[in-house]
């Protein structure tokens, strides 16, 4: 089957593929534990029977049982000698079997983890299913379906394989868990934006889920796709009766929700798991006649990472793409690149996507260092530690190519212009790869003076990207931002660009912002006002640092202005949340009202300053401390017994009363500072390591004015009490969160008392309570750190 | 026995609800103000941003059981009558361990010692729940991996220091799934050095018609 021939079998109407075949098989007498592929070439007659009567049924499409037929698969069993005899034989067999159906080479996963996820190199993976490939090609398959794919790196690690063997049609089907993602991870939108980019002639989803599900998964990736869509639902849910799995869709049922399939967008529908010939002959009665949708988008402004698709243009906010991965001017992170270190590169990634970024420029251009070693190693980091889609900024096609085949996503490519080696090199690169790319709209001659003259490029890169399948869509123009203090007239040539791209084109565009101020003093300014002038005209995305609060605020204004933010939403949410109203609400506060805030809502960094103005305004220490500090953290405490706070705002509020008390200490008339509460050692007791508990409980019972001395982990006995006489402690606090450590409570308590001491024991961790105290003779046992502290004040008599 | 399968990167995300619900955050009753959201929120993204989920798991045939032990292929035992019954079904077991590494429990560690005791404590949460969902996730993974060999996994897997499954049974995971080469100790005390790693064992069981 060629791709025509697939596309005429789609405007049949809905193409009908076959149901389960491992199920199946079993009950055909395959025992578990099998190499299926290898009973499969023993039991002939087994695979006749079941691939007849899918076809029989209506399936116009059947897989060949070649699904662990890789070598990873294969070496379980001892049998990846026999690999080319046991893909081409069940290609040839089905082949037969079929008639006048298509027969689709089966592949699926290795088992193995391929980078930047895990060990197995991305090469070793295509060539694991090149080898597959070839045998089954040998065999005479009309195409490929990769399925039941959780791993989007390996998913595009098989497609690679294909598409560099053979032009065969290839479907790829994804595997979600119930949460709408695949194990690993990866949403549908991505992975049919991955897919579809990298040259799937179909996408979709099987397994896993029933039918109901499913139709979710089809309706979220509808919207965004290019290519036909498949689904092959298991028949049900799976469920679980004294702990068996079993399937209890009937056929009818399974195939009332054809219709529906259809409607959502599904193009190719079958079965998996628990399915039959008897669901397939169900599901091809009630969807015969009917016609699916074949209207796809032809362009889609959109990149993708493992995990998440950022949209850009069509009336949406601006697009920013972080600027910062890039040594130029940054001496700190060009020496980190030297020593071939990451640290500063991850941590610009992480700030950046916090700021707001929705995409990551990576340019390790940079003399002195292997740049396409540094930028394979940028990306396979980034690729894990990021959720954001890459921008690939080289101007070397090497290592575009080199970056764009290991990215498990689809990327955008920064930049292609009509210079000869980016058309005839970089271009064909980005596409067979799929990924976008940003249009510089200069040549060979060099940076055209004129918006004719840049529009004229534009129109030729445009034709050149055609050739490859590039739409307008798959293209941002690059307004291609000049100094303005070296000509005053290129500003208004870059936004006459970005206003021709974006209202004449209908085609998205970028900018790099800070090109336009170099040289000039207060750059900010500058680069702010441009930006809201390019958003007027219509500038979809811009190349910027996403920590410049400027910046970002004047993007939020200009969406909200220009109509890209709906409702205002994005724009209120930012602007006008509590933090906005604590701010104004904060400035209009009383001295002593601004010490008591300061404590609620444990601002450790204000809480010094709001005490000095207090005191400016005459409010004597005493006064302070009476009633500021101590109503707001009992309020605090109060509403940590509610729940309206939860343990880190205890923490911070407590952490930031204890500033302000010993700010305010040497000042108190009593010349005797702050009463202390009592003297408490704690410890984690011997054998036992986990101290965070341990570690909070002292924070707050210091905080709370108790003079604490803090042993560590792993304390035995002896040291506890022997410290605790020698600091005259009154209080011993302990703590253990292993029910084999807990013991160890018990004969500290003990060894007290033989020692004949006068000391009170409380207790706390995972594995103890009150009983527990109880029984050991513990003063008491305390649930948390709050508690902890009520605890001590009770056991002080206070 | 099987040989060990390694996952040097398990691909989950910031559990985030995990973590704040550990944190005792109540989602119908907690007040946060924007300014400490957005920090709290940014210190779990750090944390997680230095979590390296890991994970190995094996799987071993079970030769013989009694009540209260079950004894493997090569010569391993486990004394358990949970563990027993657990396994009472299955023809032989997963033994499996992550770890989310050392390099959050040190950013809770200095932020202790630095007197930050919120961010301590977040760290910690989000050291802790990402070893949770690495688990839960080794386990899906081992079940969907399962499935395709007409295996079920138990429904439900046991972890050491939980009832009559003593703690001391750390230390055949230890030495079976070899954590040394993730860098993780085990104390004579059976606690696991970096903390946030977890073992546990789960059953491997035929589906009902194949018993």
């Amino acid at each position: 089957m060629n791709k025509k021939e697939f596309a005429e079998l789609l405007e049949s109407g809905l193409v009908i593929l076959d149901g389960a075949t491992g199920t199946e098989l079993a009950k055909k007498g395959m025992p578990a534990g099998v190499c299926p592929e290898i009973w499969c070439i023993e039991n002939p007659s087994a695979v006749k029977e079941l691939q007849e009567n899918y076809v029989s049924a209506g399936s116009s499409i059947i897989y060949a049982p070649t699904f662990g037929g890789n070598r990873c698969k294969l070496e379980e069993f001892g049998l990846e000698d026999r690999l080319h005899e046991i893909n081409s034989t069940m290609a040839s067999v089905s082949k037969k079997n079929a008639g006048s159906a298509y027969v689709l080479g089966d592949l699926a996963p290795t088992g193995r983890f391929v980078e930047p996820f895990g060990d197995m190199l991305f090469e070793d993976a295509v060539a694991v299913y090149r080898e597959q490939v070839l045998a089954l090609i040998d065999g005479g398959v009309d195409g490929f379906v990769i399925e039941t794919m959780m791993d989007i790196q390996e998913s595009r690690a098989a497609l690679l394989a294909i598409k560099e063997a053979c032009d065969l049609p290839v479907m790829v089907s994804m595997t979600y868990e119930s949460s709408g993602r695949t194990l690993n991870g990866t949403d549908p939108v991505s992975a049919l934006i991955t897919l579809q980019s990298l040259g799937a002639d179909a996408v979709g989803c099987n397994c896993s889920t029933g039918p109901a599900d499913m139709l979710n998964i089809i309706r979220e990736m509808r919207e965004y796709a290019k290519v036909p869509l498949l689904a092959k639902p298991n028949a049900g849910m799976p469920k679980l009766k004294n702990g068996e799995t079993y399937f209890d869709m009937g056929a009818d049922e399974f195939a009332s929700y054809a219709d529906d399939f259809i409607s959502a967008g599904v193009n190719i529908m079958g079965g998996c798991c628990g399915t039959t010939p008897e669901h397939i002959e169900a599901l091809t009665a009630k969807s015969r006649g009917k016609k699916t949708l074949l209207s796809f988008r032809r362009g889609l402004s959109a990149v993708s990472s493992a995990r998440k698709t950022a949209f850009m243009g069509e009336g949406r906010p601006l697009s920013v793409v972080g600027e910062r991965i890039n040594p130029t001017g940054k001496k700190a992170l060009q020496a980190e690149l030297r020593e071939g270190k990451m640290g500063i590169v991850q941590d610009f990634a992480f700030e950046q996507q916090i700021k707001g970024a929705s995409i990551l420029d990576v340019n390790m251009g940079l003399s002195g260092i292997d740049e396409k070693e540094m930028m394979l190693k940028s990306v396979k980091l980034l690729s894990k530690v990021s959720e954001l889609p890459l921008c690939i900024d080289s101007t070397n096609p090497e290592i575009v190519e080199a970056a764009l085949r290991i990215y498990p996503g689809r990327a955008l490519v920064n930049s292609i212009s009509a210079e000869k080696d980016r058309i005839e090199k970089t271009l064909p690169i980005a596409a067979k790869y799929g990924a976008m790319f940003i249009l510089l709209p200069l040549s060979d001659e060099g940076i055209p003076q004129t918006l004719e003259e840049r529009k004229s490029i534009v129109e030729y890169v445009l034709q050149e990207g055609e050739k490859y399948g590039y739409t307008p869509d798959d293209v941002t123009v690059d307004g291609l931002v000049m100094t303005v203090s070296s000509d005053p007239a290129a500003p208004a040539r870059t936004l006459d660009l970005i206003e021709w791209c974006s209202r004449e084109k209908k085609m998205n565009t970028i900018c790099g912002l800070s090109n336009v101020s170099f040289g000039l003093p207060a750059r900010e300014w500058i680069n702010g006002a441009f930006l809201a002038m390019a958003i007027s005209r219509g500038l979809a995305m811009a190349i910027a640092n996403p920590s410049s609060e400027q910046l970002m605020n004047t993007a939020f204004s200009c969406d909200a202005l220009a109509g890209r933010d709906k409702n205002l939403t994005s724009y209120v949410e930012k602007f006008s949340g509590a933090a906005a109203e604590t701010k104004a609400s904060v400035e209009a506060l009383t001295p002593d009202k601004l010490v008591f805030e300061s404590v609620l809502r444990g601002w450790d960094d204000r809480i010094e300053s709001s005490i000095k103005q207090a005191l400016d305004a005459g409010i004597s220490p005493q006064k302070v401390v009476d009633d500021s500090l101590i109503p707001a953290i009992t309020l605090v405490g109060d509403k940590y017994d509610k729940k309206e706070y939860f343990l880190p705002q205890l923490i911070m509020s407590a952490d930031t009363m204890r500033k302000g008390f010993t700010i305010l200490e040497p000042l108190l008339s009593t010349g005797e500072g702050v009463k202390k509460e009592g003297k408490i050692v704690i410890a984690t007791v011997k054998g036992d390591i986990h101290d965070i508990g341990k570690n909070i409980v002292a924070l707050m019972l210091r905080n709370y004015g108790f003079d604490v001395v803090d042993l560590g982990k792993d304390v035995p006995a002896d040291a506890i009490l022997e410290r605790a006489v020698e600091v005259k402690a009154d209080i011993v606090a302990l703590s253990a969160l292993m029910t084999t450590t807990m013991t160890e409570m018990k004969n500290v308590i003990n060894l007290s008392h033989e020692k004949g001491l006068k000391l009170k024991f409380m207790i706390g961790g995972a594995v103890v309570d009150q009983n527990y105290a109880d029984e050991i003779g513990a003063n008491g046992y305390s649930k948390d750190a709050m508690d902890a502290v009520k605890l001590a004040k009770t056991l002080m008599g206070s | 026995m099987s040989k060990l399968n390694i996952i040097n990167h398990i691909p989950v995300s910031l559990p985030e609800k995990e973590i704040l619900f550990r944190m005792k955050y109540n989602v119908h009753k907690t007040e946060i103000d924007d300014e400490s959201r957005q920090m709290f929120r940014s210190v779990m993204n750090r944390g997680f941003a230095v979590c390296e989920p890991r994970g190995v798991w094996t799987l071993l045939l079970i030769e013989g059981r009694s009540e209260n032990s079950v004894s493997f292929e090569g010569g391993l035992s486990i004394e358990s009558g949970s563990i027993a019954k657990l396994l009472q079904r299955s023809d032989s077991a997963v033994f499996m361990g992550v770890t989310a590494g050392a390099e959050i429990s040190r950013l809770s560690e200095d932020s202790i010692r630095k007197g930050d005791g919120a961010s301590a404590l977040i760290y910690d949460a989000v050291g802790s729940e990402t070893a949770e969902a690495s688990i839960e996730w080794l386990n899906r993974y081992i079940g969907s991996e399962l499935r395709r060999k007409g295996k079920i996994l138990t429904p439900m897997r046991f972890s050491a220091g939980y009832g009559d499954f003593l703690l001391e049974n750390q230390r055949i995971f230890y030495e079976l799934l070899d954590l040394k080469r993730f860098g993780v100790n085990l104390t004579e005390s059976c606690i696991f050095v970096p903390e946030k790693t977890v073992t546990a064992i789960a059953g491997v069981e035929a589906p009902a018609e194949e018993r």
